[in-house]
């Protein structure tokens, strides 16, 4: 379930991070982190997600088509293996639900497993649709520029605040010119690096700058790849879409 | 009387070997019967000890509904709160120290597990549990945004003393979490404690919504009966049927099981033990009487009578019996009062065969006085008995038969 909840987070924050487009004037940290999540807000999306999974070695491949819908609405549903198709997650608010057919019916999980952080312990999606990653840390942004003084991106360094709900020492974000995440690089409380996410082969789909695939790599060298094919966004999607009955169905 | 007392003590010395043999089998019985009795009392008391120092408190006051079903929902509410506080006023006690607890998540960056929370008021639980003593890294409790983790959970999660972990917990308000610092680490010697995050209760009021306390430790002052406690307690609440006082059994259901007529049960060991005994003394016993009947017809036949005789086989097992329980039950003796004052680590069996019964880790022997007189009972009385039979025999031999056919 972790692995599932934490591609729907990353499939949320990539296409975030190409909702919006270059603004023409520097932005001061807190904002360039609000320009990265703002942009999917509200909005709905359609994929199909190829995710690759190794861990110690052994890597496994896995089809899901997802739904979403504004920030607690969420549908994903396992196509491949075939052992596994028909099964997976509902989420309405903080309500979560998994369906199997070997079950026959929805079950609802805890209500803490909405917090099941995107790879395994870093930002939630909830912090992202929230804009709680400003609210946790306190971000310094340095603008990065090529050869020729071009600006390029920046980069963003996130330390948590006290009390803030964070596991992490630092966050390293790396976001293009245009607000598109880059990458993100995790490090521990030690000053280690702990995981990096990279957001790579960028499309644009009208207005939006699009990363269409992830890679996550653990210290430990276990990695995900999730590649998200045919995205769609802004499709009528009402919320009814989003019900346990739609979820058992397998549709 | 005194010629028998000598006849005995030298005729044991004659066969020094079969002397040494009856002496070390006695021994070994009185030895297994003592570190049987020291282990399996030490084993319930330092059970109970454990948990009333480390976790629980001497007993617990919570509602009725939070011991049938413990929820959130049913914790004590600041006017229940009030008014125990009130109910118990004058009783002599050594402290009364709220608890608020939750389940939770706990993350660090390299894992997550589930822990119960428990919200404490560092200052009344020092006078309730040990638990600052139990600090081994870092510090105790002072104040917001402070938690301590057990050092078998640290390691799980890889934190160190310092290090920022967040919890997680879903309360009234919803799912709620928190960063807090690592400000020490502790080492309960009561497995199930590994598994409790310990956090201000203001906190853990914060993050759950609760504003009361799931229950109410208390801590009894040293050598007060907690039996005459609770019911004394409970007279003074008798009014609030909404109120429970939970005893040691109510709050450890298991150890109730676990405990009961747990030195009754060793009974049937005792028995055999004594048998094992008894049947070595008799075997080696009745061979030396039928050894030595040419000389016992001797002695008859020079007038000793049979019941000196008698007597005299009586006393060897006597003394047979005397030194072997003084060397079994010195050493057994030595041994439980070694492990009543250092323990016995059982830390891997417990963790792995049987953490979630309670059991502490480490184990201390009791030394009571009347396992003592226990074991010498058994080992003395079993051979005597089983001397009896070659004693008789002794008694009733007839000297010219006796010369003859020995």
């Amino acid at each position: 379930m972790g692995r599932v909840r934490a591609f729907l987070g990353m499939l949320l924050i990539a296409a975030g991070a190409g909702w919006v487009s270059a603004a023409d004037e520097p932005l001061d940290a807190a904002m360039i982190l609000e320009q990265v999540r703002a942009g999917w807000r509200g909005e709905s999306f359609h994929a199909l997600v190829e995710i690759e999974i190794t861990v110690s070695g052994t890597t496994r491949r896995h089809l899901v088509e997802v739904w979403t819908c504004g920030e607690d609405r969420a549908l994903v549903r396992i196509v491949e293996p075939e052992a596994e198709a028909g099964s997976g997650y509902l989420q309405l608010g903080d309500a979560l639900w998994y369906y199997s057919p070997a079950l026959g019916t929805a079950i609802a999980l805890p209500a803490m497993g909405l917090t099941q952080a995107l790879f395994g312990a870093g930002p939630s999606l909830g912090d992202l649709a929230q804009g709680t990653l400003s609210r946790d840390h306190d971000v310094q942004a340095e603008a990065v520029t090529g050869a020729d003084g071009a600006l390029v991106g920046y980069l963003l360094t996130l330390l948590p605040r006290p009390g803030a709900p964070v596991v992490y020492g630092k966050l390293a974000v790396t976001v293009t010119a245009d607000y598109v995440l880059s990458k993100i690089v995790y490090y521990d409380q030690r000053g280690a690096v702990l995981r990096t996410a990279a957001f790579e082969e960028v499309v644009r789909i009208g207005e939006i700058l699009f990363p269409t695939k992830v890679v996550v790599v653990d210290a430990n060298g276990d990695r995900a790849v999730q590649r998200i094919l045919d995205p769609e966004f802004g499709i009528a999607l009402d919320p009814s879409f989003f019900t346990v009955e739609r979820l058992e169905a397998g549709e | 009387m005194n010629a028998a007392f000598r006849i005995a003590w030298r005729n044991l010395w004659r066969h020094p070997q079969r002397t040494l043999l009856m002496t070390v089998i006695v021994a070994f019985g009185s030895l297994v019967i003592l570190v049987l009795f020291g282990i399996v009392d030490g084993f319930v008391g330092s059970m109970t000890a454990a948990h009333v120092a480390e976790d629980q408190g001497s007993f617990q006051l919570r509602t009725a509904a939070y011991a049938a079903d413990p929820a959130l929902e049913h914790a004590l509410s600041p006017e229940q709160l009030a008014q125990l506080g009130v109910a118990l006023n004058g009783m002599r006690l050594a402290g009364i120290a709220p608890r608020l607890e939750a389940g939770a998540m706990l993350r660090s960056a390299y894992g997550t597990d589930g822990v119960a929370l428990r919200g404490i008021d560092p200052v009344a639980e020092r006078t309730v549990t040990r638990l600052p003593e139990m600090v081994v890294a870092g510090s105790y409790l002072t104040g917001s945004g402070e938690i301590l983790l057990s050092v078998a959970l640290a390691a799980e999660l890889d934190v160190r003393v310092g290090e920022r972990v967040v919890v997680v917990v879903s309360g009234s308000a919803g799912v709620k979490s928190r960063g807090f610092v690592t400000v020490g680490l502790f080492s309960p010697t009561v497995v199930e404690m590994e598994r409790v995050a310990v956090a201000s209760i203001e906190d853990v009021r914060e993050l759950t919504g609760v504003q009361g306390a799931t229950s109410l430790a208390v801590g009894l002052p040293h050598g007060t009966p907690s039996e005459r406690a609770v019911a004394e307690a409970r007279r003074r609440l008798a009014d609030h049927p909404d109120l429970e006082v939970a005893g040691y059994f109510d709050l450890n259901p298991l150890a109730r099981v676990m405990i009961s007529g747990s030195t009754i049960k060793l009974i049937p060991f005792v028995i055999m033990i004594g048998l094992l005994a008894g049947f070595g003394v008799a075997n080696t016993t009745f061979y030396s009487v039928v050894e030595r009947t040419r000389e016992f017809g001797v002695m008859r036949a020079v007038g000793m009578s049979g019941k000196t005789l008698a007597g005299v086989v009586l006393l060897e097992a006597t003394f047979v019996g005397a030194m072997g329980f003084a060397i079994g039950g010195g050493i057994g003796y030595a041994g439980l009062l070694y492990f009543g004052r250092n323990g016995l680590d059982f830390s891997s069996f417990v963790r792995d065969v049987s953490g979630s019964l309670g059991m502490p880790t480490v184990i201390y022997a009791a030394a009571s006085g009347w396992y003592w007189m226990a074991a010498f009972s058994v080992v003395v009385f079993t051979a005597l008995v089983a001397a009896w039979y070659p004693a008789r025999r002794a008694n009733r031999l007839e000297p010219v038969t006796a010369i003859r056919e020995g």
